[in-house]
């Protein structure tokens, strides 16, 4: 006999719809075997299976048992299949009658002991169920959490193949999973840290604000323990809260991942993420036999902070041009080509020498001129053409670190922040999440005008700072977002020169004796 | 010995364009003072005119001395020293280097005893790339010289061999800053073997910067403050008031908040933050009154990210 059970497998971030076929025939001896370019783990489901309904009371056949996963073209990773299959059988079987199978996609890993574990993309594939306009999704209860934030689906949560076999007998229990959305983004998009924990810096925490304004990446340079990493770590504090989307597509990746803790149903907190610098160029940007997110797509809408610079391999950074510009990152590999979206807010961090305490107060630093120079070439100039802000963070002396308080709470900025990002809003009309920094050179051109005093002005500075056209336009950006901060509708002289602080790296061109 | 490069190949780099001439020991317009040293230059090669009226006139000469790595005090000494000693007529050679080099260099261009500058390379090889203008400035103005032939890359064996011209052409060496080790000891210990006069400026205390003159100093060598010590060194009367440090620049110009921001960088070399915590004002508007001033030339930000007022 035959039977159908729908069911979905994560292919990048979107599930497609799997149905899986089961045939029981008896006439030859027991065998049971699975089809439609199953993987190992996928594979491994037979055994898993069959001692899941052996010993939850019911019975495997003694049949030939074939499993086809269509469409066969499709590649089905993982154990996520379990379930299905082994309603399948029980279906097929005649064990369970329910004509309301068809209803439900499915999805689950089943244990020898019949019970069901925890799988991971719930929340790709509940959205798959709605999208192929099924009237609820089975899975166990750990992965319950994230599915249940699509509306207009019913999410049961099973804990053990009866649960499954009680719901499709008379649909009474387990009760779908309901969750309120609005209680969610209360409780989960509260940060422990803060940015009046940072004493002094008040320079870092001012360009910090701007770039959080517009979207801007930065270069932080200063000595060890100048407490560049601690104002990266509160750097998503003052960005805007996620929209329900952002945190939707955040959340799938990390649940594609397998990232996401069972507690947590949406990430409304923007995510940091500080990979080391040995990170290889597919863990930054995504790879492996099927494609999975790297440290790009795991920050989307988020920070990727990427500290001690200059110690990462040249050829991983160089990956992170084409993401940074475009915010997406294609990933092609024999199994598949993926796109994941990478729309992350870059900050860098270095030393400013070898040693380390170029500029510092209390050590002094110890390279040669040379040393330097060559230490700060490290990074190329297509990359620095993408950063925005260069910023120096100097080491706060013993006694200033005493003398001044923390200086305003994060609460504060943001509030300057979303002003900023509403003016913008209003400017971009009609382009969804554009921000000043993300402006091409046409838009820099309709919405960066200057008076005759700030042309007089930049044009005196292009002379003596010598900026190229590149930096040129980043300036006018970044001059845009200050003046956004400022609430001006036009770029006064004062706006450029602030952004022209923030472009040290320029400066340094610069002839000096 | 490492590859040095023809001069046929060289010629395609400064794109078939030369001016170099060269000088041999024995020609008349080869420089008396070099002819004096031990083992000197058997040929000199030649861009800028100044050597040669140099060496007819013999003209006094100052070489200074310093560091490539220095504090914003010591290129400000050396370029007010080069441009002193220069509106004198004394001509300043140095060695194109970073730091002190450059500013002797460049404070030098602006009087009228013109600058010499010897280098540790070919002709054709700018080193360092950054003072790629001031090397331009020079060779129009006063003279390049070296003893290398085209081509020669910057080895560093080439940079002692190269102090000794420097000491050779001058009458006396002044030091402005160097580390322990600093070349410009090797150049001070040529000179004293060639009997010249050696003076050092000195320094903070506290710094490796001065570890150098402060040596010097201890051994006897005379104190620089201004030109005038050099002069009275020299035998010679000063013809003009040496320039006096801390003279304010035009003020009228500025706004309330930048006059502040520029009064307190006056009293100290600070960075942001600490002209923040000591103005009081706003932090944005710190950070555009800085640009402001630095384009009007009125400050300077060091490679330690402080911030100077010129001189």
């Amino acid at each position: 006999m035959l039977a159908k059970v729908a069911s979905a497998v994560l292919t990048g971030l979107d599930a497609g719809l799997v149905d899986v076929e089961v045939d029981v025939t008896w006439a030859t001896l027991p065998n049971f075997n699975v089809v439609g370019l199953p993987d190992a783990a996928v594979r491994e489901a037979r055994e898993r299976v069959k001692s899941g309904i052996n010993n939850s009371e019911l019975e495997f056949p003694l049949g030939k048992v074939t499993v086809n996963l269509a469409p066969a073209s499709l590649r089905k990773e993982g154990p996520s299949l379990d379930l299905p299959i082994a309603m399948g059988i029980l279906q097929a079987t005649k064990q369970i009658e329910a004509e309301t199978i068809d209803d439900f996609l499915m999805i689950g890993e089943v244990s020898l002991d019949g019970s069901v574990r925890r799988v991971y993309g719930a929340l790709s594939i509940a959205l798959c169920a709605l999208e192929q306009g099924k009237k609820g999704i089975i899975l166990p209860a750990e992965s319950a959490t994230e599915a249940a934030v699509v509306k207009g689906l019913d999410v049961i949560p099973v804990s053990h193949i009866r649960d499954v076999i009680r719901f499709l007998k008379d649909g009474e229990e387990p009760k779908p999973l309901v969750l309120d959305i609005k209680k969610l983004t209360a409780c989960t998009g509260k940060y422990d840290v803060d940015f009046s924990d940072v004493r002094g810096q008040e320079h870092a925490k001012r360009a910090l604000e701007v770039a959080a304004a517009g979207g801007h990446n930065i270069l932080m340079i200063g000595p060890p323990g100048s407490g560049k990493t601690m104002l990266a770590r509160r750097f998503p504090t003052i960005l805007p809260p996620m929209s329900l989307e952002e945190a939707l597509e955040t959340t799938k990746i990390y649940s594609a991942s397998r990232l996401l803790h069972s507690s947590i149903s949406l990430m409304f907190k923007r995510p940091f993420r500080d990979p080391h610098h040995t990170t290889s160029d597919v863990g930054l940007i995504g790879g492996g036999r099927f494609p999975k997110p790297g440290e790009v797509s795991l920050s989307n809408n988020g920070v990727l902070f990427l500290d001690e610079l200059n110690e990462f391999k040249r050829s991983t950074l160089e990956v992170l041009r084409q993401p940074i510009e475009s915010g997406t990152v294609t990933v092609s590999r024999a199994m598949g080509t993926v796109t994941y979206p990478a729309v992350f807010n870059l900050i860098a961090a270095m030393n400013p020498c070898p040693c380390g305490h170029l500029g510092d107060k209390t050590r002094e630093c110890v390279c040669t001129i040379s040393e330097i120079r060559l230490y700060q070439s490290k990074i190329s100039g297509p990359l620095k053409d993408r950063i925005d802000v260069h910023i120096e963070v100097p080491r706060l002396a013993k006694e200033d670190m005493v003398k001044t308080n923390g200086g305003e709470s994060s609460r504060e900025i943001i509030k300057r922040v979303n002003k900023a990002r509403s003016v913008q809003k209003d400017r971009f009309k009609e382009k969804k999440d554009m921000l000043n920094a993300r402006m091409s050179v046409s838009a820099i051109n309709r919405f960066c005008l200057l008076g005759e005093e700030s042309k007089r002005f930049i044009e005196n500075a292009i002379d003596s700072l010598g900026l190229t056209a590149r930096s040129y336009h980043k300036v006018l950006t970044l001059a845009r977002t200050i003046s956004d901060l400022d609430d001006s509708e036009t770029i006064q002289t004062r706006h450029l020169a602030e952004a022209l602080q923030y472009r040290t790296y320029d400066r340094q061109n610069r002839r000096r004796f | 010995m490492r590859k040095l490069y023809s001069i046929e190949h060289t010629i395609d780099r400064t794109g078939g364009v030369s001016n170099i001439h060269t000088l041999k020991i024995a020609d008349d317009d080869y420089p008396q003072c070099l002819r004096e040293i031990s083992c000197p230059p058997a040929t000199l090669y030649i861009e800028g005119g100044l050597l040669l009226s140099f060496s007819k006139e013999r003209r006094r000469a100052v070489g200074i001395v310093g560091s490539r790595r220095c504090s914003a005090y010591g290129r400000d000494m050396a370029a007010r020293l080069g441009e002193d000693l220069s509106q004198e007529g004394i001509t300043i050679v140095s060695g194109l280097a970073e730091g002190i080099d450059a500013s002797a260099h460049w404070g030098a261009l602006k009087g009228q005893g013109g600058t010499i500058a010897v280098l540790g390379c070919g002709l054709d090889v700018v080193y360092p790339k950054v003072n790629q203008v001031l090397y331009t400035k020079i060779k129009e103005n006063g003279s390049v010289i070296t003893e290398f032939e085209p081509g020669t890359l910057p080895f560093h064996q080439n940079f002692p061999a190269r102090n000794r011209i420097i000491s050779g052409l001058s009458d006396l060496i002044i030091v402005v800053e160097g580390a322990e080790r600093s070349g410009a000891l090797i150049t001070a210990d040529f000179a004293l073997e060639q009997g010249k006069e050696v003076m050092a400026v000195p320094g903070r205390a506290d710094t490796r910067f001065c570890k150098a003159p402060h040596k010097l100093l201890r051994s006897g060598a005379g104190l620089v403050e201004t030109s005038q010590d050099v002069l009275e060194e020299l035998g010679m009367d000063s013809h003009s008031k040496p320039k006096r440090s801390g003279n304010i620049p035009q003020l009228e110009a500025l706004t309330d908040e930048e006059t502040q921001v520029y009064r307190t960088l006056a009293e100290d070399s600070q960075n942001i933050d600490e002209i923040i915590m000591n103005t009081g004002l706003q932090t944005h508007i710190v950070s555009s009154i800085l640009v402001i001033l630095e384009l009007k030339r009125l400050i300077i930000k060091g490679l330690d990210s402080k911030y100077h007022v010129c001189s």
